[in-house]
């Protein structure tokens, strides 16, 4: 049997889904796209169930990718019951999702989750009202504490088909003249589900339909439009929005206005205009702190014994050993990356956004992003990409238009990820210190910025404007967060380790055929001739393609350092070198793994795009940063 | 007055959406319709405004843009 579970986002589904799934979690793909869901097998008296979390949707007529992706999924007749979870304590417009899931006709339990939340809020509702209306099991829950889970588990068995709502007279003959005329082949769902999506004018549905269907239907439509003097579309929502009403105000009562909390208190200040700028920035701050110093520690604690086992058993000239060492070093660098970077990250990023503070960053955030002609939603992938590009990149989906996603997907890779990091801080921090360093990822913030303000002027019209859900404040789970950071490193590791340890091997193989001096020849006129740079510095920028972090590595081998990194190069290089070669290094090329992925998600052509765009900028960029240090006399 | 110029504090009805279907069937999907009472929570100049719907009880982030075509009245 195959459960899905289904919801407007932040209804809470994914915390339910922890809550029942096992570890034993399969991410999965959407065909063609990289939107992924999660699934679990779970016994369950004796019987295997598939629980399936699809992501988020505000109603069946589509919005972004995902939301798509979710409805193609329940119309394409896998699922044999949803669990529709909701939030009750927005219980009156949760319902309409409810009513429109009804005309999929699949059986359905109800969950009410999150009902301490609609008890401090002042709702009480009765749930056998709704259930006798609805027709279907209705479970109170509180997911966050496993609260009614076991019993919602117990009620589907008694799932049920949901009643059907009724339109007005005159939209029902139109649904009921469109239905019956719809080929087979095109029917999402139920004829007259598809009749109503085609009504509302829904992309997908319209795309389906040939011309003459979509011609019956563009009459249907306007005549419709024509006498409720509004558009049809929004007649039928704002109809089954009147019947959800009615429905809230029969099973619910409002007992009182609840006194301000010190959760509101609270968010004055994060929304405050001035206050608001400060504990953003202060918790970026903090963020990278995370990601550097605590980093910093687990890395050095993890990779340095590693490395020094590999020193003494992996020494030999024979093929085998090149191999090995490749494999060797990749696997390091996967642990490298993952273990004291990524994680810490991926962990204060989930924390974020389960306490919601994510929506409050979109909304002080949304003003600067329009000028580069993105909204605030954009805020997640950006700073995402401080951790990882590649889960950046993958979050980009959230941007309605593929125009936006294009241009967010050029910019998300200029902005440093972790292991970039480890360059700029152990050359520009370790060596012109701490501030500098700060100031460094000013300068990159500010070139994002005016790169993107650049890219949108090409842009045609205004772009779609941000509408988002802002959820309240809430203490979120440790074991969310802990399972979400898991999914992400776990993509990362399934995806992105293959790809380091082959691109190592490859790299072993390279050094031991004697290539690299060949290399460096051939990049010499962009190292020596455009960037000042020595020569022996081309193979670490072709090593950086593979693993940035690894270019420090490589420039300490290149250089014939041994020891202390910093203290070498500073010997070796001057400032104005040191800041070229990083900046440069910094926004040349994303990783491989994160061209893998811009392949996936946006196409080859886009993907060509968006590495041409990143060479030019990093060009442009570290030959201004050598003609300004030349300028003052410290290159 | 549109919603882009209510001042925080206030309550305030949705007279109309100027906008395609593409906005209204967003707003909607997110809650917000002609006719409905809003309270303007939070705003910042030339930026988003923060609404809490006066019976749904959530808090939707409105773009600037998208807000200075919302018309409301004084509630």
């Amino acid at each position: 049997m195959r459960i899905a579970l289904v919801g407007q986002p932040n209804s809470g589904k994914s915390t339910i889904f922890n809550y029942i799934a096992g570890y034993r979690v399969r991410t999965a793909n959407f065909p063609g796209v990289t939107v992924t869901y999660h699934e679990s097998d779970v016994m369950y008296r004796g019987e295997r169930i598939t629980i399936v979390d699809l992501p988020g949707i505000y109603s069946l007529y589509t919005g972004d990718v995902a939301e798509e992706e979710a409805r193609r999924y329940l119309l394409s007749g896998s699922v044999d019951v949803i669990i529709n979870v909701v939030d009750a304590s927005v219980l009156s417009r949760s319902l309409e999702l409810t009513l429109e899931l009804a005309e999929l006709r699949i059986p359905m339990v109800v969950c009410l989750n999150m009902m301490d939340e609609a008890r401090r809020k002042g709702l009480e509702i009765d749930v056998g009202t709704l259930e006798k209306i609805l027709g279907v099991p209705v479970v109170p829950c509180i997911g966050n504490r496993g609260v009614g889970i076991q019993e919602m588990l117990n009620r589907v068995r008694e799932a049920r088909t949901p009643v059907c709502i009724r339109f007005d007279e005159d939209i029902e003959r139109a649904i009921g003249y469109v239905a019956e005329r719809l080929p087979e082949d095109i029917v999402m769902g139920t004829r007259r589900l598809t009749a109503i999506l085609l009504l509302q004018g829904d992309r997908d549905a319209l795309k389906a339909a040939g011309d003459e269907m979509r011609e019956l239907v563009e009459r249907a439509a306007r005549a419709l439009t024509e006498a409720h003097g509004r558009d049809i579309g929004y007649i039928i929502s704002s109809q089954r929005h009147a019947i959800a009403m009615d429905l809230f105000e029969r099973a619910v009562r409002v007992k009182r206005k609840p006194s301000v909390s010190v959760r509101e208190r609270l968010d004055r200040y994060l929304l405050h205009p001035v206050y608001g700028y400060i504990i953003l920035a202060l918790t970026f701050m903090a963020m990278l702190w995370v990601a550097f110093f605590v980093g910093d520690l687990l890395s050095g604690l993890i990779i340095g014994p590693l490395e020094g086992a590999g020193e003494v058993y992996l020494q030999g000239d024979a093929p085998m050993y090149i191999v090995l060492r490749g494999v060797y070093e990749g696997f390091i660098g996967g642990v490298g990356i993952v273990i004291p970077y990524m994680i810490p990250l991926l962990a204060v990023l989930g924390f974020l956004e389960d306490v919601g503070y994510l929506s409050r960053a979109a909304y002080l955030l949304d003003r600067l992003f329009h000028r580069m002609g993105l909204h605030g939603k954009a805020a997640g992938p950006f700073l995402l990409g401080y951790g990882c590009t590649v889960p950046a990149i993958m979050a980009t989906r959230i941007l309605e238009s593929p125009w936006d996603r294009l241009r967010a997907a050029i910019l998300v890779p200029m902005v440093p990820c972790s292991a970039r990091s480890v360059v700029i801080l152990a050359l520009i921090g370790g060596i012109f210190g701490p501030w500098v360093a700060m100031a460094f990822y000013a300068v990159n913030i500010t070139v994002v910025y005016m790169v993107g303000a650049f890219l949108h002027s090409f842009s045609k019209g205004p772009s779609l404007g941000l509408v988002m859900e802002m959820p309240d404040l809430k203490m979120p789970s440790a074991l969310s967060v802990a399972k979400k950071t898991y999914y992400v490193v776990y993509e990362f590791l399934l995806f992105a380790w293959p790809i380091i340890i082959a691109g190592s091997v490859v790299l072993e193989a390279m050094a031991y055929a004697g290539l690299n001096d060949g290399i460096n020849y051939v990049l010499s006129p962009l190292t020596v001739l455009v960037l000042g740079l020595p020569a022996s510095l081309g193979i670490t920028i072709v090593f950086g393609i593979f693993r940035k972090e690894l270019a420090l590595l490589m420039m300490a081998a290149a250089l014939g350092i041994s020891g202390d990194v910093a203290s070498g190069v500073s010997g070796m290089m001057s400032p104005g070198q040191i800041f070229t070669f990083v900046t440069f290094i910094t926004f040349y090329i994303p990783c491989f793994s994160t061209v893998v992925v811009l392949w996936k998600e946006l196409g080859r052509r886009k993907t060509s795009l968006v590495v041409l765009i990143n060479i030019g900028v990093a060009i442009a960029l570290s030959l201004g940063v050598r003609l300004v240090f030349t300028a003052v006399g410290l290159f | 007055m549109m919603l882009s110029e209510s001042p925080p504090g206030k309550k305030v009805r949705v007279k109309a959406i100027h906008g395609g279907r593409g906005m209204l069937m967003r707003l909607s999907a997110m809650g917000i319709r002609e006719g409905d009472v809003l309270l303007v929570v939070s705003r910042l100049p030339m930026g988003p405004v923060i609404v809490e719907h006066a019976v749904h009880g959530h808090r939707v982030i409105v773009g600037h843009g998208m807000a200075s075509r919302i018309e409301v009245v004084p509630e």
